[in-house]
């Protein structure tokens, strides 16, 4: 390996390392983000990374000193100042890196933004000095001619290779069957989608091409304006891609992206530098590099690299797509991983594109181009304009091939009226703290001690539990024995669900006792927290686990007694806490009603895919998920047999249900992000009533009911007589025998994602789910009648209309409720 | 001068095109349907007979529209119309206990005191400690 080629690997693990420091300091400033994924610990190995990164950047100083020897040796080397003064900075960055170790006490605040902007920086500087250390090789100007033959080819080569896992993917999702001709037309419409997006591309390539034949030196310039268009490129994906998806606008989001993108270019041309000295030492090869070449130099920059390239590429494809479909985010980190596909494919077609000089073919002329450039948009129209039928086997194949999802996800949807109901919900979506005035909602006016003796309350909300995999539910389950023992001696609500298909806005929606607006930072909680009203009003000791967000619902006070502490959300565990749990009930002071919560993150899939089990151990069912729940169940069923040897299960409620459910695989879909289907909104809940609470009630177990109901049916169990605060609230769902509950099977309820601006209305009592997706751009309808999932349909125009007036609606009552206007 | 111009100008333009033709085909959001009739589950109580079976013939799972169909044929004496369309909403909701006390009821009022305490045995099932309900089995069982 050459000096320069070194060098060039050097460049690279620079790059991609303090692109990570960047990528996650961004995250951290990002409210949503730190919120989210930072906060609650969901990927512990960037624990790790954290830890050792000021390390790891003391290493990559001295690497790239090293790197940099020749030029900080000779101070008459061209470039040596800057080289010395990059190592300067460098170095006493890495020293105070070391000494503050500011990843680790970043938190939620504007250093994220610096230290993000001061790691690019030190990206596009060593770009800077490389430049000036290392010579410029000679470029000629680009053959547009071999330009159109990458394009044409490296968009067959990325749908190709694509396709070639599609078999696969196909394994690994439920719900998705594709025949031949399925197959066939999938591939036709990601092949005419790919197409499209690489003619884009090459049209920018000749804009630019002919925009450099006016300069001086038009070779150096085009190759400028390529480093140019990669920057933009980059900082456009940045913005409506990654920052879209984590609920990140505005100048922030736009000087990160931007950003971003001015180091990835920098880092590109600078490996590009790099790579291009073996040409410069090769003085036959000199006047052969062409400003497209030197260009795609970073990934192929010749032949035989770019068939290596070429070769890995459906590997590639299929490895990118599955190492993080399991922990990806809305599909960002898959697309994200289609676009480096992409790159790849073209560079190294680029490269393979190239003819021997002798038999270079003739100049194509622009009338060709032209042409060419039409045939691929009437390709792209005539699949756009394929029967409804054909629109349906698209969208199966998107789920299986990334690189369709990608092209259909980023398509501008529908008219100027669906535009503006979008921006209304966007409006109505992530609202800032300040812009909200937080009501004080009471159930029960002047709340004071229940009428009956307060029983003892136990609630475990099951971070993602399914309902579909719990047995009272779905009889093919066998590994939930113990909940179905519990389940033969409680109330089982058959049509549960959530308000919010996300924990962010769940957990609170729960405590609550009903909606609530949406924003990610709930200010003045407790003049709506209904059950800490009720929980206090009766002297209840809190035996609970404070994960993140309920660590800013619920103080710290003399009746709260914290169980795992030091743990951070992820580690909350049911079976370790369930045993403190029984020692501090045996400890407790007796004379108090015990009140329980947690939220375990057992089934969670960031936690539980970290198991290796076999799937034929849970056949039908996502083994890690099965065998993490067979574990809770054992230690719930414990629980149980723990209350009954100390008298204390016929005086209490115990309460199992979820947060939310989770997409295992449905579709393609895995977690739940902003997905509002069936297998994410529907939860289970189980409930567990002692027999002096039973008598005197009615409840309707095949009626709708949401989470969100429990907390006033703790009042009314407790014997309160609530008032009725509308529809945006829970309601008791145990009521006198002869009250009519008629409204639950007849009434519209509104549903939301935690996270984004997706909404839905559940009506004929859960039968039918709705969805208005403005963060996907499109809406979708569910009959969920039928089967354990349901199944997507087709909605009419009236129903559409209907369930984006009743959105509207609901979400201005909400608005009122809070004193919340858009354009405050 | 010109011809460069043009050069740029048909690529870029092109590119324009392409970026304006970037979008999902129309009709996103499902087909025009519908009768003209509001079939919203609080305007049933008004609408006639005709209405009523427009909404359960646009909406087939419609379970609101059948009940309140069922109890506008009970009311214009069509017994047989009215069992009919309640058990079509239980084949659609076993677990309604609503359906279940209103054909227990009619079956009651017909004579069919078994078919009636089985109903109201059913509907006790799912909306436990109903007073309907066990009004109904109660009454099925005096008889």
């Amino acid at each position: 390996m050459t000096r320069a080629a070194a060098a060039a690997a050097a460049r690279a693990a620079h790059a991609a390392f303090l692109l990570s420091i960047a990528a996650f300091s961004f995250l951290s400033y990002s409210p949503f983000a730190y919120a989210q994924f930072i906060k609650p610990n969901v990927v512990p190995d960037l624990n790790d990374f954290v830890v050792l990164s000021p390390w790891l950047f003391a290493i990559a100083v001295l690497v790239t000193i090293l790197t940099l020897l020749p030029a900080l040796r000779d101070g008459g080397v061209k470039g040596s100042g800057a080289a010395r003064a990059y190592v300067a900075a460098a170095s006493a960055a890495a020293l105070w890196a070391l000494w503050r170790k500011p990843l680790i006490t970043i938190g939620d605040s504007i250093a994220g933004l610096y230290i993000g902007l001061g790691a690019l920086a030190f990206v596009a500087a060593l770009a800077i000095v490389d430049h000036a250390v290392w010579p410029a090789p000679p470029v000629t100007t680009s053959d547009r001619a071999r330009a159109a033959r990458a394009c044409v080819l490296a968009a067959a080569a990325a749908s190709a290779a694509y396709a070639a896992g599609v078999p696969f993917r196909l394994h690994q999702a439920i719900g998705i069957e594709i025949s031949a001709y399925g197959f066939a037309v999938g591939f036709a419409g990601a092949l005419a989608g790919t197409l499209f997006v690489f003619t884009a591309i090459f049209l920018a390539l000749i804009v630019a091409m002919t925009i450099a034949e006016a300069a001086r030196n038009p070779p150096v310039v085009e190759y400028w304006l390529f480093v140019a268009l990669l920057a933009s490129a980059a900082t456009l994906v940045f913005y409506f891609l990654v920052s879209a998806a984590i609920a990140w606008t505005g100048r922030g989001a736009w000087i990160a992206s931007t950003s971003l993108g001015i180091a990835i270019a920098a880092a590109w041309s600078d490996i590009a530098r790099l790579r291009s000295q073996s040409e410069i030492r090769n003085p036959q090869a000199a006047t052969a590099v062409d400003a497209l070449s030197l260009f795609s130099s970073p990934i192929a920059a010749s032949r035989a690299s770019a068939v290596v390239v070429l070769a890995a590429l459906p590997f590639a494809a299929y490895a990118l797509a599955s190492a993080v479909s399991h922990l990806d985010w809305n599909f960002l980190l898959q697309k994200l991983g289609v676009l480096v596909v992409w790159v790849a494919s073209l560079a190294a077609m680029h490269a393979a594109a190239a003819a021997p000089a002798a038999n270079r073919p003739p100049r194509v002329s622009d009338t060709m181009l032209l042409f060419l450039a039409l045939i691929a948009l009437a390709l792209y129209q005539g699949v756009m304009r394929l029967p409804r039928s054909s629109d349906a086997l698209l969208d199966r194949y998107a789920a299986v091939d990334p690189s369709l999802r990608l092209i259909r996800d980023a398509q501008v949807t529908g008219s100027a009226d669906t535009a503006d109901y979008y921006a209304f919900l966007r409006s109505q979506t992530l609202v800032l703290p300040q812009s909200v005035h937080a009501p004080d909602i009471a159930f029960v006016d002047r709340l004071g001690p229940a009428r009956v003796r307060p029983p003892h309350i136990f609630l475990f909300i099951i971070d993602s539990l399914r309902r579909d995999y719990v047995s009272v539910y779905n009889p093919a389950v066998t590994f939930t024995p113990q909940i179905a023992r519990l389940a033969a001696d409680s109330f089982v609500f058959d049509r549960a669900f959530t308000r919010y298909a996300g924990t962010a806005l769940a957990v609170p929606s729960i405590w609550a006792g009903g909606m609530t607006i949406h924003t990610l930072e709930q200010y003045d909680f407790a003049r709506r927290n209904t059950l800490l009203k009720l929980l206090d009003a009766n002297r209840y000791v809190r035996m609970m686990d404070y994960d993140h967000l309920v660590e800013e619902l619920v103080p710290h006070d003399a009746n709260s007694m914290q169980l795992d502490r030091g743990k951070t959300t992820m580690e909350i565990d049911v079976c370790a806490t369930t045993v403190e749990l029984e020692q501090r009930l045996t400890e407790r002071d007796a004379t108090r009603p015990a009140f329980f919560y947690s939220l375990p993150q057992n089934v969670h899939i960031a936690v539980a895919t970290r198991l290796q089990v076999p799937a034929s151990k849970y056949p039908g069912f996502y083994a890690p998920i099965a065998a993490s729940l067979e574990r809770i169940d054992a230690c719930l069923g414990g629980f149980v047999d723990f209350l009954k040897a100390r008298d204390l299960y016929d005086d209490s409620i115990l309460i199992v249900t979820s947060d939310h459910g989770d997409s295992l695989g449905e579709e393609g879909r895995w977690g739940h992000a902003y997905f509002m289907v069936p297998e994410v909104m529907r939860i289970p809940l189980i409930i567990h009533l002692p027999p002096r609470l039973r008598a005197g009630v009615a409840v309707d177990l095949a009626a709708l009911t949401f989470s969100a109901d429990i907390v006033p049916s703790l009042y009314a169990l407790l014997g309160y007589d609530l008032k009725d605060l509308g529809r945006l609230y829970g309601r008791p769902l145990f009521t006198p025998t002869d009250a009519d509950s008629s409204w639950r099977w007849r009434d519209v309820f509104l549903v939301a994602s935690s996270y984004g601006a997706v909404y839905g209305i559940v009506r004929q009592n859960g039968r039918r789910l709705d969805v208005i997706d403005a963060v996907g751009g499109r809406d979708a309808a569910y009959d969920l009648s039928s089967g354990l999932l349901g199944r997507p349909v087709e909605e009419t125009r009236a129903m559409s209309d209907e369930s984006r007036r009743e959105v509207a609606q609901q979400l201005g009552e909400l608005a009122a409720v809070f004193h919340y206007h858009a354009d405050r | 001068m010109n011809r460069r111009w043009i050069r740029i100008a048909w690529p870029l333009a092109l590119l324009l095109v392409f970026a304006g033709t970037f979008r999902r085909a129309p009709g996103g959001r499902g087909s025009s349907g519908g009768s003209g009739v509001s079939c919203a589950p609080g305007r049933q109580g008004t609408a006639t007979i005709a209405d009523l079976e427009s909404c359960v013939a646009l909406d087939p799972i419609d379970v609101e529209a059948m009940l309140s169909l069922a109890s506008a044929y009970e009311a214009a004496h069509r017994g047989g119309d009215a069992e009919a369309m309640y058990r079509r909403a239980l084949t659609i909701e076993p677990h309604d206990a609503r359906a279940h006390v209103a054909l227990g009821r009619l079956l009651l009022a017909r004579g069919d005191t078994d078919e009636a305490r089985k109903e109201g045995e059913t509907a006790l099932r799912w909306h436990v400690g109903s007073a309907a309900a066990a009004r109904l089995v109660a009454e099925a069982r005096a008889r």
